[in-house]
């Protein structure tokens, strides 16, 4: 069974590229969203809910992949449905990344245009981007998942500051009344985020480059505890210094750092967001960008991954470009249409791959590692 | 391999872009704004937004940066105004006079004249909140004159009105806690959450005699009041006894001086010096009537002491923390009465029963400015005095 | 018998922990408070009367402790009266003690909150004090006493320093006329400096760790004596400047010190109040500390006191913020409650204790050491 690629990474780089593939676009995203439905109560649908969906999500994807161990998607596929059946879940899957990674391009870049530089282009920053996720591809998963250490410890550290940092204007009142229109708001609230967490899906296509596959399940957990963790404290800190108000601002995040003041000097700390930003979303477009690659070479048979970088990367950046008219679409295509699509290929295609394995009791050979 | 030519020729191409940036904007280009004033302006029968802002005095050419020493240097910083349909269109309108872009990036406040905000201030928070460069930190203040006249005044000890406002919200008051500058994120805040209203400093003009030997009459501000608000319209003032009164039931007021009177006199003979106070607010229901709750709990330090009686015993200090806590109460209730007088949640009594019980919240929500006059207000104040200064009895002449 | 410690200090450095066991308090706040009672004989009451009342209470305790060479309190009262009893001792010197070090570190606050930072929550201050002085109890008595030697030395330099240079202000016409309503108020106004110099009894607990035991007693009467012309001498300069107006200030001392001007550029100096204040007090607390918890770690027979140090720190913080509401509740304890308390532990106890060992024939062998 050949891997098209081959590099391998540790169980915690897996574990890191698992929080990457998720927080860098749902921390800037998901309060404003969660806020809007759910209210006070946010931090319970975008924080709660959102981690045991991610855990259903982790053990679904991973039993599969254990199922098979050493194997892509693309291969256990036709395993399980047979040859053709086997093609078309890849492509199908070669679609979806391709939209994803288009997606948060542009996401990438309505936020430096509406809150950094008004008078750029968005196709210079989403054309940059990708440019930066190709060579990140070319080089392969080994590189990706180095370089993702060092961004994801960028990531927290910015995190971190900035929510210490507009702790002393944090009025914990403002999370009270919790459930106040009962469970329903926070189940609306809930499906924004659980498209985000549903992300985490990627471990079935990752799987195959760990040393040890039985290490996946476990990484997976830790790395949903662990969005869970930020996210809740991002709901929670938005809410304290914001109130209800935080739904009206696109970047809660970004907001809250533009509020930091301390003594008077502390201040204009937006710049730690802006590292945060677009180094996350560099290391999750690669990521997203790679996993593509690889199921379209494997897809079509092809005996190295390199060559479908570059024509992938166009479509992806014309994609990003013509896919939504302004910011309002793209805010409100996650309210609606991406609940029910994200559904399908993050949870609804591995479950029934799962389920027909078991049913038709197919598995994978039990390799030496 | 790539080979050294290439690579040579590629960074040939590079030396071009290194002299700067792309559409990168030098200072030179900005004109950056300090504060902003708002105004309407009646003109061929439409209202129109007139916008008044501070810009800083680019240094002159020559001149050097102290701007040339003692005395009568000009200001550092430049009114001009101008008129728009809506408030983008009148900044941009500047432009028609200023050759340079206008630059929000250092905005400190921004002054509202009071008819503007018996209108609803939404308006206004829209603009400044969907500016990038305005930051959610930036101050809000009432003024009665027109922004435009406000403005120019006087700012005295500091160089412009910006850096008067920040040092005033920043360390004046709160030495006093008898006014309170809040920012457009709270306010915004106050104004879109239910059950409770903002309260935004107010500015009251004032000449000033001379100020310096053989000078002119100045023309200066002051910080002494707050405009309370219905929703997003302001409806009345309160005055800076009644803004301590809002600062304790909420719980920001930190330090300030209350005068006191021990002995049945006509005047006043105590001082009290608050040094830390805390405030919660409880609101309660029962059938239709609304009950709130306010618990302050005080410090304060005895700063002055006009009678000769000993007052450096446990007891005398229990007598004046019961007199201390006799005096917040007043103030407290004095800016209840105009919160209900003027129908305007500025304490939040809404805001507090929707969060302690949500339920009956719903109840009274769509006429709660009716409720509002008719809530029980009981204030309960636990306050200590702690020390007496660096003396501890009262002086007796003899 | 076991000391706990195996600490062993010198007959000067036992000289000079009693010195520091009383005067850092007693230099801010008994002027104000004699001169009070006594008017212009306040320096008989607080330089003399108290001076013989504490060589009254040395050669009680040093001839109890010489009775039993080598063995601590809690060891000598069990031989005295009863094991049980000797353990009730103990623990109502723990008490004892322990309240003191809440009210030493209350005076420390207040007097830093009054005259220096008034801005500054209390608590600070306290939280800081008892923490230096758990580090010094933790590294037992020798480090105290040669701690206390810097110290010590620190505080004459500062005292000679502002009682010289007010100088220029004495006025000795204050000081007449001399024991103007007979020797009622002379005595009355002694008993809070009687009080404060009974505290040398602590000789009690430090005498096991003295190298030759025979030297407490002179080294005692020393300290005591010192004292006295220290405060003697502070109480005259105090109405020597200020007349009865000292005894309006909550300070004397510090009043004192803000009033130096010599030839217009020695001035400001309370710098040195506040070092002397600020460092004296710390040994002041160290010993009383380091007394109560070896004294603990005696009657409930462990064999280490550092184990104590911390719960025993937590109590005196506690204490030390809810004892009093007021500063005026400070000073009124030492007035009316204060004399009965402080007598019960500095002369009645350690009296009863003697003259039982003399009845009951205890005692006063001569041991190996």
């Amino acid at each position: 069974m050949k891997l098209i690629e081959e590099g391998k990474i540790s169980g915690s780089q897996f574990m890191w590229l698992l929080v990457t593939i998720v927080l860098p676009t749902a921390v800037l995203f998901i309060p404003a969203l969660t806020i809007k439905y759910s209210g006070t109560s946010a931090w319970i649908s975008g924080g709660v809910f959102t981690t045991i969906w991610a855990f259903i999500i982790v053990w679904v994807a991973s039993t599969l992949g254990e199922r098979f161990p050493g194997m892509t998607l693309v291969d256990y596929s036709s395993l399980i449905l047979g040859k053709f059946p086997g093609k078309l879940v890849g492509a199908f899957y070669i679609f979806v990344l391709v939209l994803t990674v288009a997606i948060v391009v542009r996401e990438f870049g309505e936020f430096l245009v509406s809150s950094f530089m008004q008078q750029t282009p968005i196709f210079v920053f989403n054309f940059l981007l990708i440019a930066l996720a190709a060579s990140a591809v070319r080089n392969g998963i080994e590189v990706i998942a180095r370089m993702n250490h060092f961004v994801v410890s960028l990531m927290f550290f910015a995190l971190i500051f900035i929510f210490t940092l507009v702790f002393s204007e944090a009025d914990f009142k403002n999370l009270y009344p919790i459930f106040e229109g009962g469970i329903l708001p926070i189940f609306r609230g809930f499906f924004t985020p659980m498209g985000w967490a549903g992300e985490l899906f990627l471990i079935f296509i990752l799987m195959p480059y760990l040393n040890n596959y039985r290490e996946a399940k476990y990484a997976g957990y830790k790395a949903a505890l662990m969005l869970g963790v930020i996210m809740s404290i991002d709901i929670v800190i938005a809410l304290a210094v914001f109130g209800q108000q935080a739904a009206d601002y696109v970047f809660p995040v970004h907001t809250l750092a533009t509020y930091i003041s301390i003594a008077g000097f502390l201040e204009r700390v937006e710049a730690f967001i802006l590292a945060l930003w677009v180094a996350g979303i560099t290391m999750k477009v690669s990521i997203w960008y790679y996993c593509a690659v690889i199921v379209a070479a494997r897809t079509f048979n092809l005996q190295d991954y390199k060559p479908v970088v570059l024509p992938l990367g166009v479509i992806c950046l014309t994609w990003s470009i013509t896919i939504f008219d302004n910011i309002t679409q793209l805010v409100e295509h996650f309210d609606i249409a991406w609940i029910g699509f994200s559904l399908t290929f993050e949870f609804i295609v591995p479950a029934l791959l799962l389920l027909i394995a078991v049913l038709r009791k197919k598995r994978g050979a039990e390799k030496g590692r | 391999m790539v080979s050294k030519r290439v690579v040579i020729i590629i960074a040939l191409i590079l030396v071009f872009f290194l002299p700067g940036c792309w559409s990168r904007t030098e200072v030179e280009t900005l004109a950056i704004v300090t504060n902003i004033g708002i105004d309407t302006v009646e003109q061929d029968g439409h209202v129109k937004f007139l916008l008044t802002a501070n810009i800083i005095r680019p240094p002159l050419a020559g001149g050097g940066t102290q701007g040339g020493g003692s005395g009568a240097g000009k200001p550092v910083y430049w009114r001009v105004a101008s008129l728009g349909d809506t408030l983008s269109d009148a900044e941009r309108n500047l432009n028609l006079r200023i050759p340079r872009r206008i630059f929000y990036g250092h905005l400190r406040f921004v002054v509202i004249n009071e008819k503007v905000a018996r209108k609803g201030l939404a308006d206004i928070i829209d603009y400044l909140h969907r500016n990038m460069r305005i930051r959610p930190r930036v101050l809000l203040l009432l003024t009665p004159e027109k922004a435009f006249d406000t403005l120019i005044r006087q700012a005295e000890l500091e160089p412009d009105l910006a850096r008067m406002i920040d040092e005033m919200d920043r360390m004046a008051l709160s030495r006093s806690s008898k006014a309170f500058i809040d920012d457009l994120a709270h306010t915004t805040g106050q104004l879109t959450a239910s059950g409770i209203d903002p309260l935004v400093a107010g500015i009251t003009p004032i000449e000033s005699p001379p100020t310096e030997p053989e000078g002119k009459p100045v023309k200066v501000i002051r910080i002494n009041r707050g405009g309370a608000f219905r929703v997003d319209k302001f409806v009345g003032w309160l005055d800076s006894d009644e803004v301590r009164g809002y600062l304790l039931g909420i719980g920001k007021a930190q330090s300030g001086p209350f005068s006191i009177t021990l002995k049945p006199h006509s005047h006043k003979d105590v001082n009290i010096m608050m040094t830390r106070a805390t405030g919660k607010i409880k609101v309660d229901t029962d059938g239709d009537e609304v009950t709130a709750v306010i618990e302050i709990s005080a410090e304060g330090d005895l700063s002055e002491f006009h009678t000769t009686e000993e007052i450096a015993t446990d007891e005398g200090m229990k007598i004046l923390g019961q007199k201390f806590s006799d005096a917040i109460k007043t103030e407290v209730m004095k800016a209840v009465k105009k919160s209900k007088e003027l129908k305007s949640d500025i304490f939040g009594f809404g805001a507090a029963l929707h969060r302690d019980n949500p339920a009956e919240w719903k109840r009274f929500e769509k006429h709660w400015y009716e409720v509002l006059p008719r809530i029980k207000v009981t204030v309960k104040v636990t306050a200590y005095v702690r020390r007496t200064g660096m003396t501890a009895e009262p002086f007796k002449p003899e | 018998m076991k000391l706990i410690e195996e600490g062993k200090i010198s007959g000067s450095q036992f000289m000079w922990l009693l010195v520091t066991v009383v005067l850092p308090t007693a230099v801010l706040f008994i002027p104000a408070l004699t001169i009070k009672e006594a008017g212009a004989s306040a320096w008989i009451s607080g330089g003399v009367v108290a001076t013989f009342w504490g060589i009254l209470v040395v050669w009680i305790a040093s001839t109890l402790g010489e009775r039993f060479p080598g063995m601590t309190l809690v060891d000598y009262s069990g031989q005295i009266i009863g094991k049980f009893g000797g353990k009730m001792i103990g623990a109502y010197y723990i008490f004892v003690l322990v309240h003191g070090i809440a009210v030493i570190t209350r005076q420390f606050g207040e007097f830093l909150v009054t005259a220096f930072m008034p801005e500054t929550p209390i608590i600070v201050f306290h939280i800081f004090l008892i923490a230096l002085a758990a580090s010094a109890v933790r590294n037992g008595v020798e480090v105290i006493a040669r701690m206390n030697h810097f110290v010590v030395s620190l505080m004459f330099f500062s005292v000679l320093f502002i009682f010289s240079l007010v100088f220029g202000e004495w006025n000795f016409n204050n000081l007449l006329p001399i024991l103007e309503e007979g020797i009622g108020p002379v005595i009355k106004g002694a008993f809070i400096p009687m009080s404060w110099r009974g505290q040398t009894v602590l000789l009690l607990i430090f005498m096991p760790y003295l190298n030759n035991y025979r030297e407490a007693r002179p080294a005692a009467y020393k300290a005591v004596v010192m004292l006295g012309i220290i405060l003697a001498a502070e109480i005259i300069i105090c109405l020597a400047v200020f007349g009865q107006l000292a005894a309006n200030y909550v300070f004397p001392a510090h009043a004192l010190a803000s009033y130096i001007s010599v030839g217009g550029f020695i001035e400001r100096v309370e710098a040195f109040i506040l070092a002397l204040w600020v460092a004296g007090i710390t040994m002041k607390v160290s010993i009383w500390y380091y007394s109560a918890t070896v004294l603990m770690a005696r009657t409930l027979n462990l064999q280490d006191y550092k184990p104590l140090v911390l719960p025993l720190g937590v109590i005196m913080l506690t204490w030390s913020m809810t004892l009093f509401d007021n500063i005026r509740q400070l000073v009124e304890w030492f007035n009316e409650s204060g004399p009965a308390f402080f007598m019960s532990w500095e002369v009645v106890l350690p009296v009863l204790l003697l003259i039982m060992a003399v009845l009951r024939k205890k005692g006063g062998v001569k041991s190996g050491k």
